[in-house]
């Protein structure tokens, strides 16, 4: 049971009870500022979306126009573009003079999200991967460990010099399974002419 | 405003009027610190927890129904004593043992009602905080042993045994002040 005295003697406190070098305003001017701070809590959301939007969109500008490393500068760059049906892909190999540069994506694309036609089997000559920010989770391939690319194309039509998205899987050899499924980002050119 | 009684100064509160939250700021501020003060170590730790107890009362006092003026302090004090016991907790300074020994043997500290405000105070802010805190939750506040375990987590046989060390240890220190008197 409280002792009801206790209780209301030590409610019925002031500020010389306390006894102690207890500043009221001080506490008051804080209090107020943190009042204040709460009041306009949606500026500081506002400001963090401006933020988020100065800082994602100039990236994503970026990645879209980022240039794909060309590791055949010496013989590739063409001057014509590729315009051809993927199904013409499909039934003709490509020719020894297509070089093909794939990009590994640094995050794997949903299988949904393509929609094109298979190019049969690519037997490519890999010169170089570039892997940008590998995800800690992602199978990190070596170039060695590639020899054989099945892919399909995302889009239709290849133009010159344009970076496609394919998913593919490759292979060390025919004889063995394939070792992985990545999206890849590949651009074609075609040998001086 | 400064005519206002307490009911309409909540309802201006509640709008945000700010001059109507310091002016309750003012008329609360002192009683409120009084309840920080004896359950804090230090009068640093006291106006934080004056000071987050008094933001979250105008934080919630748009759902507070005001009926009198005793309930609506008892809410605040409230408030002060959750964040009081919060800020214990956080600071790690709450450090409960059990000991069971004499628990229910009773032991007068009524003496106690009988001293000055800030004698009272000072006696009770000097005893180990884990007493302190179980003597000021019930005897001070009025909750039960169960209430004051579930606010502690410590057991009901723990917040009893607290509460027995507490008091004989102010009982202790009322006689020996009378002995210093005395003598």
């Amino acid at each position: 049971m409280a002792l009801n005295q206790l209780s209301k003697k030590l409610d019925a406190l002031d500020s010389n009870d306390i006894g102690t070098d207890f500043d009221e305003a001080r506490v008051w001017n804080r209090l107020n500022e943190r009042l204040n701070g709460r009041r306009y809590p949606y500026y500081w959301w506002m400001a963090a979306a401006c933020l988020f939007l100065l800082t994602t969109l100039p990236i994503t500008i970026l990645k879209e126009t980022e240039p794909v490393i060309n590791m055949y500068a010496e013989s590739a760059v063409v001057e014509s573009a590729i315009k051809e049906p993927i199904r013409n892909i499909e039934e003709e190999p490509l020719e020894s003079n297509t070089h093909v540069v794939p990009v590994i994506s640094p995050q794997p694309r949903k299988h949904a999200e393509l929609k094109i036609a298979k190019i049969s089997k690519l037997n490519l000559t890999l010169v170089s991967i570039e892997i940008s920010e590998p995800h800690k989770e992602q199978v990190v391939f070596n170039q060695k460990d590639i020899s054989i690319i099945q892919a399909s194309l995302e889009s239709p039509t290849i133009e010159n010099g344009r970076k496609v998205t394919i998913r593919a899987q490759w292979q060390k050899s025919p004889s063995e399974a394939p070792v992985n499924y990545q999206a890849l980002k590949i651009k074609l050119y075609e040998k001086d002419q | 405003m400064l005519l206002l009684n307490t009911k309409d100064l909540i309802d201006k509160c509640k709008s945000g009027d700010r001059k109507a939250q310091q002016m309750l700021y003012q008329r609360l501020n002192a009683p409120m610190m009084g309840v920080c003060i004896r359950y804090m170590k230090s009068v640093e730790d006291a106006e934080d927890v004056l000071l987050e107890g008094f933001y979250k009362v105008f934080i919630n006092l748009k759902g507070f129904n005001y009926e009198n003026e005793n309930a609506f302090f008892g809410w605040v004090k409230r408030i002060m004593v959750n964040e009081a016991l919060m800020k214990l907790r956080k600071n790690k300074d709450i450090q409960i043992l059990a000991i069971n020994e004499d628990l229910d043997k009773e032991i007068d500290v009524s003496p106690l009602s009988e001293m000055q405000t800030a004698d009272l105070l000072k006696l009770i802010r000097s005893i180990p905080v884990g007493y302190r805190t179980v003597f000021n939750l019930y005897e001070v506040e009025g909750y039960s042993h169960q209430e004051i375990s579930e606010k502690l987590g410590v057991s009901v046989g723990t917040s009893k045994s607290q509460l027995f060390k507490a008091k004989k240890l102010l009982k202790d220190m009322l006689n020996s002040k009378d002995q210093e008197y005395g003598s």
